[in-house]
């Protein structure tokens, strides 16, 4: 009894792992901007398709497909927010939203036009990915790395965010984006750094996400940025420390379904999660840990 | 009731769904004795497009909250129906495991259809009560979780749906010229309701909750009512669906979709009537435009390649640039029958 | 220092500041009075390059008209805003750090952040906190700290009083009274018109607009009633 509770405890945290990367890529660029970057699954699938074009070239060196895939999807990140977002950045949250979206389509109809509609093999990282056998409790190498992973991302951005001048500059755009630029604070490079981030968060999840697979196809984003968009909402949208919240409590969720639900409703598990978030959503409609209000503004 | 600030708005709302309804009708008339069976089909499904893009715009274009659930709506809408309309002897083949008597009756379409509207309604209702009092990001989330939900018992719940498989056996008792008497229909709801005092209190509301609250507009109740009319809409657009083709399955009603109606809304601007009805227009032509060119065509001589999802980036482009170029769409607020007011206000 | 000449501010079509010309001379107070709408603030944000404006704005020898809102900030201009608007999250440590962005020896910026910290015991006192949750005063104290930690050649100070209670409002004018003390060049905006007067070396009278008067103190409490009626200041 035992075993199956710490095994499903390890299937929670990688599952909550992952979505937590995915929604502070989302988070980060929403609390500066204000924008929802539905298009971040599209990087996360680039950082995919480049690990196909290294491993089609022959590169084997797992380090080099690893901080390659990484640097696509930091460099396809930036890209984005240059030509895409820029020109929308001071419109309201729905043009920006819609242009994500409008974004997320072409990027995802490139991937089918110009690779190929169906899944391509992509199995470099399989190595990462071996069973071990704890006692009787039967876990994946991969959940362990992922875990860590995400925790170790976690601390670095958190030193990022209060030891680095740039760090500090974001928290303060994302409280007075404007009062920033008063300081002489460039806006493009301050909201280029956080694509830039949420680009490296992105990358990081797409090789855990390529490593379970063994596989790359144009919606590889897609369903995972659903749900890390569930993630963000639910644990305050724009709150780094929600967007953790959110996805590990989304894990905690999914794999709950699965093991409270019977098996003929298992398909069901997504709709059933979804409206215990809804649910969530009414009791506390703007998440649960939502972005400090600002404390105190005397005006 | 005075629905009306000023008779000014009727007669506005009168007149621009009026000319709508004449441009709807007219092509509809073209294509019924001059086109061909491909043409009809191409129209039709048009026409419901057309009823979900008003569906949507009449919550999306007043609230200015994205909703991303209408393609569900429709679904629910199109799905009810024709459980209910569908003989007894084809339920029996199609649904042998249908719970709660599903397979065993059978009713006229009207009430089928009446059935539905109300049940879908009030759907639409409870989960409003839900979503209007959530801000503009939350809402636009529990509207995904909608989708999604929807989509999901629809998939799985195959006694009742059969998923992907086909749902057969709806009597076709629709064509185009009910299609086109309904478009009409709803083109004067959808514009009776900008131009009334809901629809005015709650454009100037999205703009500016806080005054609008301290004017005593109460923004929960006004947004209920868009959402549950635009769900009512919604509906009757999958009904219509049903009706006509005589087969549904649920993965059309997902996100593909979603992104193809709000693209039409988008391209010709969401607060106006008119706009939805020109962004249908374009969108469904150019679209059939794309998806020749994607089959790889001969054309003058020079064969061009197969372009699978050419259509998507089309449409992804749409909305981009709408967005970056003219965020209020092609024709912003405008109502086609200010052409004829501004000449007349020359005379 | 700073020249402005036929400046007009916009918002959309709508014109609220018309033609106004104004001069600041280095190392001197020069404040812009003037009632509630008269175009103070923009005629501030114009300086910073926030808002549409034609005319010329000429800061130390350079025309800086046509040039971006962060460049003209390194240039020298710095700005303690209206209402103050600290970084309410950061501490207040973290506000005078940003305050240094464009020096290029940050490094050396915790220095003067003890500086500032013996200048105001009270920020020490606080440095950890959130600013947020410091007084209006203290606020206003972390405000302008943080607009000289770049050590700019002109300091825009947007009603500093607003809000504030007149003990409060003391101290705040002192401090200002000790930066010109300094040397440092100030365009002092205020509603408070006496204690503006009484600090600045010249003073420009706005409203609707445009500037109706200018000149030093003694000057401008000589046109009486339209003065009274227009600042509130006894003679």
């Amino acid at each position: 009894m035992i075993d199956y509770v710490v095994q499903q405890t390890f299937n929670a945290l990688s599952f909550g792992a992952e979505y937590a990367l995915i929604a502070l890529g989302l988070a980060i660029v929403f609390s500066i901007m204000g924008l929802v970057n539905f298009a971040h699954g599209e990087v996360i699938a680039i950082g995919g398709y480049s690990m196909m074009v290294m491993a089609a070239i022959a590169f084997k060196n797992p380090i080099i497909i690893i901080v390659g895939a990484i640097f696509a999807a930091v460099i396809m990140a930036i890209f984005l927010e240059r030509i895409a977002f820029r020109p929308v950045r001071y419109a309201d949250a729905t043009t920006g939203l819609l242009t994500a979206f409008g974004v997320s389509l072409i990027l995802q109809n490139l991937f089918l036009l110009l690779v190929s509609p169906r899944p391509i093999a992509v199995t470099s990282m399989y190595f990462l990915d071996w069973p071990i056998k704890l006692g009787t409790i039967r876990i994946s190498s991969l959940q362990i790395f992922e875990t860590l992973a995400t925790l170790l991302a976690i601390l670095l951005l958190v030193l990022f965010l209060k030891r680095s001048f740039l760090g500090i500059a974001m928290r303060a755009a994302s409280l007075d984006f404007e009062m920033v630029r008063l300081m002489g604070i460039r806006a493009n490079r301050v909201i280029a750094s956080a694509f830039a981030i949420s680009g490296l968060l992105a990358g990081i999840a797409a090789i855990f996400i390529i490593a379970r697979r063994g596989a790359v196809d144009p919606t590889l984003g897609f369903n995972p940025v659903l749900k890390a968009f569930v993630a963000c909402v639910v644990g305050g949208f724009g709150s780094l420390p929600g967007a953790v919240l959110g996805g590990f409590l989304l894990g905690a969720l999914e794999v709950g379904m699965l093991v409270i639900l019977p098996q003929s409703y298992g398909g069901m598990k997504d709709a059933f999660v979804f409206a215990v978030i809804a649910i969530i959503l009414v009791w506390r409609p703007e998440g649960i840990l939502s972005p400090q209000k600002e404390k105190g503004d005397k005006i | 009731m005075k629905i009306f600030q000023s008779s000014k708005s009727f007669h506005q709302a009168f007149w621009g769904a009026t000319l709508l309804s004449f441009i709807i009708a007219l092509i509809g008339l073209l294509v019924i004795f001059f086109g061909e069976r491909y043409h009809l089909r191409l129209v039709y499904a048009a026409y419901v497009n057309l009823l979900v893009v008003l569906g949507l715009q009449v919550f999306m274009g007043n609230t200015n909250i994205t909703n991303l659930s209408h393609s569900a709506f429709m679904g629910l809408g199109a799905y009810i129906a024709a459980i209910c309309v569908t003989p007894v002897q084809i339920k029996k083949l199609s649904l042998p495991d249908a719970p709660w008597g599903l397979n065993t009756f059978e009713l006229d379409a009207l009430s089928s259809a009446l059935i539905s509207l109300t049940l879908t309604g009030f759907l639409a209702f409870l989960t409003g009560l839900v979503i209007v009092r959530l801000s503009g990001i939350g809402a636009t989330i529990v509207t995904i979780a909608i989708l999604v939900i929807v989509h999901s018992i629809f998939m799985h719940r195959t006694d009742i749906f059969k998923g992907k498989q086909a749902f057969f056996g709806i009597p076709q008792v629709f064509d185009l010229t009910s299609i086109i008497i309904i478009s009409i229909a709803v083109i004067f709801i959808a514009r009776f309701f900008r131009e009334s005092k809901w629809g005015i209190q709650l454009r100037a509301s999205s703009d500016d909750e806080k005054s609008a609250d301290a004017m005593g507009v109460n923004i929960y109740r006004l947004r209920l009512l868009a959402w549950t009319l635009g769900g009512l809409i919604l509906a009757l657009s999958g009904i219509c669906y049903a009706y006509y083709l005589g087969t549904i399955s649920a993965r059309p009603f997902y996100f593909s979709h979603v992104f193809l109606t709000l693209a039409m809304l988008i391209l010709g601007g969401m607060r106006s009537i008119t706009g939805a009805v020109i962004g249908t227009i374009l969108i469904t032509f150019g679209l059939e435009g794309v998806r020749f060119m994607e089959t790889g065509p001969v054309i003058l001589g020079l064969k061009f390649p197969e372009m699978l999802g050419l259509s998507g980036i089309a449409l992804g482009a749409v909305i981009v640039i709408i967005m970056v170029v003219r965020n209020g769409g092609l024709v912003g607020n405008f109502e086609i029958e200010q052409v004829f007011i501004k000449t007349r206000k020359k005379i | 220092m700073l020249f402005v000449n036929n400046l007009s501010v916009f918002y959309g079509k709508i014109k609220v500041v018309h033609n106004i010309n104004f001069t600041i001379e280095e190392g001197s107070c020069v404040s812009l009075l003037g009632p509630n709408g008269a175009g103070k603030t923009s005629t501030i944000s114009s300086i910073l390059g926030t808002v549409n404006s034609t005319g010329t704005i000429n800061f130390c020898n350079e025309d800086i008209s046509k040039i971006q809102t962060e460049e003209r900030i390194k240039l020298g201009i710095s700005i303690a805003p209206e209402g103050r608007r600290v970084f309410s999250n950061l501490s207040v440590y973290e506000n005078l750090y940003i305050g240094s962005a464009i020096r290029k020896d940050r490094e050396k910026a915790d220095i003067e952040i003890e500086e500032w910290f013996n200048v105001f015991p009270i920020l020490h006192e606080r440095k950890d906190q959130s600013a947020g949750t410091l007084s209006g005063g203290e606020q206003q104290m972390l405000t302008i700290a943080r607009a000289l930690m770049g050590n700019p050649k002109i300091l825009l100070l947007d009603e500093p009083s607003l809000g504030l209670a007149p003990m409060i409002t003391k101290k705040v004018f002192e401090l200002i009274e000790k930066l010109k003390a300094k040397g440092i060049t100030i365009l002092l905006v205020e509603q408070n018109a006496t204690e503006a007067l009484k600090l600045a070396d010249y003073s420009y009278i706005l409203n609707s607009g445009k500037i109706i008067a200018h000149g030093k103190r003694n000057e401008i409490l000589k046109k009486g009633d339209l003065m009274s009626s227009l600042t509130g200041v006894e003679n």
